[in-house]
């Protein structure tokens, strides 16, 4: 304050500049979060928080939570039967993953790949009609799953449309019943050699985690990869909407340039369109990661998760756990389980796809 | 200029590889897309020709799909039996009638679920565009205290699977007195995480040169985030409407369990089960494809008209050397 | 600017639906919250018995909530600890909700519990406690398509057939495109067979004994062989493999001469293919009668503020009137009390005049409700319908022996119990 050199005042202007601006800054962020923040921590970070508390329960989900004796303390008991101990709970929820993680695997570098590829003809300058081709791929994405479950499943009885069309085609076609076949498509595929259940020797007996080697390698169900089938058709067209609208983030002068520069179209896909879309294509991957572990909707109103377990999910046994078998602990801790699945998946896909590019 | 006389053989030139697959790939690319396409909506086709037809009908012929004459047939006949399949089906062809869609719209409050799902779809629409754009910038942009904190716990809530949280929202609602209301479907679904995630994505893919530029004008956060980002995040506005939109119109367990004392307030997707019934019992499948068809059409035309909003290229053209 | 309007528009939506709100007037009366399990059928036939019970009843309102989802909407609510009144409890959920205390006893509320089938009121009695009446019930019967049997030359089955007769007229019925009998292996169809083997579910202390014991495990055996014998033999086959999606369907479209379905097959049938003739008569026996129920009663709620009205609702549903109401309906479900039975028979007889169907065959249904049982497990074995289920179907497909499956679905009671 005295009058000392110009220095010493820009100096003392500077600082309060600086942390004022450190401050505006902070402030703008809470603003502009406080709102998300406020809602999800009421009505998802909760409820989550009451789910780990009742996976250290038993409590059967029914019991009115306002009594005092609702429920009891069992620790990691519900942790242990499910994954620990040799037994039922054991065999049910590592079929469920094994079922789970068939789903993840078939269903995400196919949807992801279609939807890329879609969005990119879609995107070119030389289709006509752009709109009705969007509409027309993004149709199955907009109908409730309830419905187009349904549908889906009046298309594929054994007298259903798919079969009468496939019949058309080829006439000694044995119809197939599409949504009640238990039959793993890798044990279908081995049967092919000769390679059974019974041919396959004793070691395939072995059991881990109460699941039998045989059984680990079934592949998913003919069932399950008809529901695989469905989930991947109606997923396309959203995920195909996100990658257009990051395609319109590229300038079409970039593309122009490497035209007249004399790359070929697929050379532009290759070394322009696919690094700068990378974001996006992580976040395509994480969502699809995150919703192909949670795949629910579809199980719920087709198959129920038979036949014979093979579309039991984990999503799908949470519920089963909580809403059938009144053991709502149990399905509390199930639900946890998968949260810490998907959650370390996801951060090894960031650590895969490394830092965040910036166009 | 000097004409040169044209001296080349009267033969014209050999059509380069390079030329003939130019020219090719747009008509195999269009065949490929309209093979596609017809994949996707072939199913849609059918349950729309089916939901005019008569339920034995249905059962029988799912396949025929060419309407003829006479059109609208009463399914009922005067003594009140219903017609046989092949009174009114014939190999590919079929007799229209309207009773799917009449039973629809009499048996259950179709207008009202209408209504109930356009208002709700709407409003939760407005919000999160709003809501998640300016959460999205502010984990994209913003420096403070907590920002991958938050971003992890936000994007963490998508890792759980619904079911689970069923009961404790709903209680959770029954404490704040919101159950049987439009607010207890609306106010939790106004903000999500997927829309976050998006528009975060999307706001670090713009440079920071715009930005730097407006700071440099003397911007201060919100008139940048109003003025400058947002005008140019149109396309993935427009990706966040449509999401949000859909999934509003479409939520099924989380309105189901908020909204399960007041049928006035139902949406569609309630309505449609409460036509279903119970498991276990025979589904109507005129009604349920009359009412599926209802259900779906309306957002089929809201994505043709918000999709021409994916105007192509954002211009950067203010950049100078970008 | 457009987006500061657009979140003006966005917060007035807000307001608006804080202001839709539906007011509740104020009333002396008493207003009692009803459940049920809706579809639009039973809606509509629900509100007109409410609103005759709210004429009789001046001082009581009643509302009714159909819940589309009903099992997990009501868990939600019970959880809350705010859930209505009355409301039904399928069979299957009789124990757990009883078990968690949702239930209050039905004591002396229950108005001539002698009149109601005393099937029904085993079925909703846990742990020696009779907690509700029966509001309706189906019952499996035998249905047969009367042409095929006509062409192959064989009479009609009667309520004195046996095993041996079914499986003798499947095998002589059974072509290479039409079944003798469609019986898919499904516990809630096969369970039937168990009983009619001898087999019981609990003995008199409540304990589950489903095939352990001599006779009960005798039972099983002899239930798995008949239907894996039917299914090698080739007299019987499973809807799917016919194509169908549920053996009503397959019976409908004349694919089967033969198929154990029940009451619910009546309307299914009327509607969607009326020009098949067909009849009803009771299952065969095995060494005893018998066959399966599947029922719903109208229960009180334990925590409830109102529970001399909500028994008075209760009874207006489900006592003499009640039941007749139930019959006259015309959908379906039959009338738990046998004084009723009569009425549904005839409550049929406009809609099959003139058809090849004759509505005094499905007295057929009434009377099986003598000999019904209902086939419901404890809370929390669900794992055991499953690998029960999922055994049966390897036995037909030729995979497990009748010992082996009996094996495996003890050795699950053990893991559950």
């Amino acid at each position: 304050m005295a009058q000392t050199a110009t220095g010493q005042r820009t100096a003392t202007t500077g600082t309060q500049t600086l942390s004022g601006k450190k401050f505006q800054e902070a402030l703008a962020g809470y603003t502009f979060l406080a709102p998300a923040v406020i809602i999800l921590v009421i009505f998802l970070i909760i409820p989550m928080f009451a789910a780990l508390y009742f996976s250290f329960t038993d409590w059967n989900g029914i019991t009115p939570l306002n009594r005092q004796d609702a429920f009891g303390f069992v620790g990691l008991e519900n942790y242990q039967r499910l994954l620990l101990e040799t037994g039922r709970r054991q065999e049910v929820f590592f079929t469920a993953l094994k079922n789970t993680v068939f789903f993840v695997i078939g269903v995400v570098p196919v949807q992801t790949f279609l939807a890329l590829a879609l969005a990119v003809i879609v995107n070119q300058t030389w289709l006509r009609g752009k709109g009705l081709f969007r509409t027309a791929f993004y149709f199955p994405s907009i109908t409730s799953s309830v419905v187009i479950s349904l549908i889906f499943m009046w298309l594929f009885t054994r007298n259903g449309l798919v079969n009468v069309a496939i019949s058309a085609i080829f006439p000694n076609y044995d119809p197939v019943t599409w949504l009640e076949d238990p039959n793993g498509l890798i044990h279908n595929f081995l049967g092919v050699f000769g390679i059974t259940g019974n041919t396959v020797g004793d070691w395939a007996k072995t059991e881990i985690a109460s699941v039998s080697l045989w059984d680990w390698i079934s592949g998913p169900s003919v069932t399950m990869f008809m529901i695989m089938i469905l989930n991947t058709w109606t997923t396309i067209g959203t995920l195909m909407v996100i990658f257009l609208a990051a395609l319109q983030n590229i300038p079409g002068q970039i593309y122009e340039a490497a035209t007249v520069d004399g790359a070929t179209p697929w050379t532009i896909f290759r070394k322009i369109t696919v690094p700068l879309l990378r974001p996006t294509t992580f976040f395509v991957v994480t969502l699809g990661l995150i919703g192909t572990f949670q795949v629910f909707d579809q199980i719920f109103v087709i198959s129920s998760g038979g036949p014979a377990n093979t579309t039991l999910t984990i999503a799908y046994l949470v519920y089963r756990s909580g809403f059938t078998d009144s053991r709502m602990g149990l399905a509390a801790a199930t639900a946890i389980v998968l949260f810490v699945i998907i959650f370390a998946f996801t951060l090894i896909q960031r650590r895969f796809t490394g830092e965040r590019a910036n166009a | 200029m000097t004409t040169v006389p044209m001296t080349a053989p009267a033969q014209p030139n050999a059509p380069s590889l390079g030329s003939i697959v130019r020219r090719i790939i747009p008509i195999f690319g269009t065949g490929v897309l309209i093979f596609f396409a017809l994949i996707q909506i072939l199913p849609f086709f059918f349950t729309i020709a089916n939901s005019f037809k008569c339920l034995p009908a249905i059962n029988a012929s799912p396949s025929a799909f060419i309407a003829v004459p006479p059109f609208n047939v009463a399914c009922v006949n005067a003594e009140g039996r219903t017609l046989p399949a092949d009174a009114t089906v014939s190999g590919a062809t079929f007799n229209p009638t309207l009773d799917g869609y009449r039973e629809v719209i009499e048996t259950g409050s179709l207008p009202r679920w209408l209504f109930n799902t356009v208002f709700i779809a709407v409003t939760i629409t407005i919000l999160r565009v709003m809501f998640d754009s300016a959460a999205g910038y502010a984990l994209a942009r913003l420096k403070f205290p907590g920002n991958r904190a938050v971003f992890f716990l936000i994007l963490g809530t998508l890792m759980i699977p619904g079911i689970v949280l069923l009961i404790p929202r709903f209680i959770i609602l029954r404490q704040l007195g919101m159950l049987n209301q439009y607010t207890g479907v609306i106010i939790p679904a106004m903000v999500d995480a997927f829309g976050i995630f998006l528009m975060k994505q999307f706001f670090e893919s713009i440079p920071d040169e715009i930005e730097e530029a407006a700071k440099v004008d003397g911007a201060n956060r919100f008139v940048m985030f109003f003025r400058v980002v947002l005008p140019m995040a149109t396309p993935a506005l427009t990706a966040l409407a449509i999401f949000s939109f859909q999934g509003a119109w479409n939520s099924f367990l989380d309105a189901l369990v908020v909204l399960q004392g007041n049928q006035e307030l139902w949406t569609l997707p309630l309505g449609l089960a409460f036509l279903r019934g119970q498991s276990g019992e025979t589904l109507r499948w005129h009604q349920f494809l009359a009412g599926s068809v209802i259900a779906t059409l309306p957002i089929a035309f809201i994505f043709f008209g918000f999709q021409r909003y994916f105007v192509e290229g954002v211009n950067y053209s203010g950049l100078a050397g970008t | 600017m457009q987006k500061s309007r657009f979140f003006l528009i966005g917060l007035a939506m807000l307001v608006l639906s804080l202001a839709f709100t539906s007011l509740v007037a104020a009333q002396d009366t008493v207003t009692l919250t009803l459940a049920i399990a809706a579809s639009p059928a039973e809606a509509d036939a629900v509100q007109l018995q409410i609103d005759a019970f709210q004429e009789a009843n001046p001082g009581i309102t009643v509302n009714v909530q159909a819940l589309p989802e009903y099992d997990t909407q009501m868990q939600t609510s019970f959880a809350s600890g705010d859930y209505p009144n009355v409301f039904y409890v399928g069979q299957s959920k009789l124990a757990e909700y009883a078990d968690a205390g949702v239930l209050a006893p039905a004591d002396e509320n229950i108005s001539d519990v002698e009149g109601i089938y005393p099937a029904l009121v085993t079925t909703f009695t846990f742990d020696g406690t009779l907690y509700c009446p029966a509001k309706d019930f189906s019952v499996l019967a035998l249905e047969y398509n009367k042409d095929l049997f006509d062409a192959a030359g064989l009479e009609y089955p009667t309520a004195d057939w046996t095993w041996d007769d079914l499986s003798a007229a499947a095998a002589e019925l059974a072509t290479d495109d039409v079944a003798g009998f469609v019986i898919n292996p499904d516990i809630d169809r096969w369970f039937a067979l168990y009983v009619q083997a001898g087999g019981t579910f609990y003995d008199a202390d409540g304990n589950f004994v489903f095939g352990q014991g001599d006779v009960n495990s005798q039972a099983a055996l002899d239930a798995i062989n008949f239907i894996v014998d039917l299914y090698t033999s080739g007299a019987a086959r499973s809807s799917s493999d016919l194509g169908a999606g549920w053996p009503g369907e397959a019976f409908g479209r004349a694919q089967t001469a033969m198929t154990m379905e029940g009451n619910w097959i009546i309307g299914y049938m009327l509607e969607q293919f009326p020009d098949i003739n067909w009849g009803v008569t009771q299952l065969p026996a095995g060494s005893a009668e018998g066959t399966l129920t599947f029922t719903v009663c109208l229960a009180v709620a334990a925590d409830n503020t109102h529970p001399d009205e909500s028994w008075q609702l209760v009874n207006f549903l489900t006592d003499e009137t009640g039941a007749a109401a139930v019959a006259a309906q015309g959908f379906g479900p039959m009338p738990a009390r046998p004084s009723a039975g009569a009425a549904y028979v005839e409550s049929w007889a406009a809609r099959t005049e003139g058809t090849g169907v004759d509505n005094m065959d499905f007295q057929a249904f009434v009377d099986a409700g003598e000999v019904a049982v209902a086939p419901i497990t404890p809370p929390g074995f669900q794992e055991f319908r499953d690998a029960l289920g999922n055994a049966l179907l390897e036995a037909v497909n030729g995979n497990m022996t009748a010992e082996e499956v009996l094996a495996e679905t003890i050795a699950v009671i053990e893991d559950l119990s």
